[in-house]
């Protein structure tokens, strides 16, 4: 426990419009290679989203295809249950989802071609 | 510092890392489970709880956030959506979205948590790679094969 500190406690509170302080940009960067943070915003992403953000980095790349199993409720009308290729790094997920889903995508729309491209990286699990 | 008001509302006093000093009510602080829990165990009983990874200009606006949710009851649930519409539109940019993502994370904020993380979705929800990398300023690491073989993977996200 840190006591008072050398201001009053009356101290005004900051002025609305001040400027960001230089460590907001290095904040930013420091977002994307935090894989809690970086998870709760992929979570909200659209799945065709999701295939842009792997071509990001290798970083990127290889947390998005990790992400546990979820049902990506996808825009252009594919029902995809995806997988996680390496379950033994997340063994909560594991317990929770593996007897629960099949693992297997569901193409909606046939236009979409060849599905199997779209699947391929979350179907590894056996 | 924990002081009483005269409605017998009991007070906090946070601390960012730059040293500015917020005086809350405690039941607007505890909206933050990380506080909630420094109170529990007596943390706020003499001088003011420190947050080191916080600074004053996010603070403030995390306060702002948690006096509304604090006030609001179940009835209000449209008029709070609006107002955390605005609320992240004052934030300006991911940047500072980035900052206040950090420090809900951090305080344990689930609602700003929430909220921060879907306006970032939405921001690079149609972004190219190259756009979200410019965002967050992200090396992009692959070797041109490895970029080439990575792109033709997911060539179905871009068409």
């Amino acid at each position: 426990m840190q006591s008072g500190g050398s201001q009053p406690i009356s101290s005004p509170p900051p002025p609305p419009n001040r400027q960001p302080p230089p460590s907001s940009v290095s904040a930013a960067n420091t977002v994307s290679y935090n894989e809690d943070l970086l998870r709760q915003i992929l979570i909200h992403l659209p799945y065709q989203s999701l295939g842009k953000c792997r071509c990001v980095s290798k970083h990127w790349y290889s947390f998005i295809s990790h992400l546990p199993p979820r049902i990506y409720n996808i825009h252009c009308g594919l029902l995809l249950l995806t997988s996680n290729p390496r379950p033994q790094k997340y063994d909560r997920y594991q317990s929770q989802s593996r007897q629960k889903y099949e693992y297997e995508y569901v193409p909606l729309d046939s236009t979409l071609g060849n599905g199997s491209t779209v699947a391929a990286p979350y179907l590894s699990v056996a | 510092m924990s002081i009483t008001t005269e409605n017998n509302e009991k007070m906090i006093t946070l601390m960012s890392s730059d040293g500015e000093e917020f005086v809350v009510e405690e039941a607007v602080a505890a909206q933050s489970q990380t506080i909630k829990h420094l109170i529990e165990d007596g943390c706020s009983t003499e001088g003011s709880i420190p947050l080191p990874n916080v600074t004053g200009r996010v603070l403030s606006e995390v306060i702002q956030y948690c006096k509304k949710h604090s006030s609001s009851d179940d009835k209000e649930e449209k008029e709070l959506e609006a107002w955390d519409a605005e609320f992240v539109k004052a934030a300006d940019d991911h940047v500072a979205l980035t900052d206040l993502m950090m420090a809900a994370n951090f305080l344990d904020i689930k609602g700003l948590l929430d909220l921060v993380a879907q306006t970032l979705a939405n921001m690079i929800t149609g972004k190219s790679p190259e756009e979200v990398r410019r965002m967050w300023n992200i090396k992009n690491d692959f070797t041109p094969e490895e970029a080439e073989k990575v792109r033709k993977e997911n060539q179905w996200a871009f068409e």
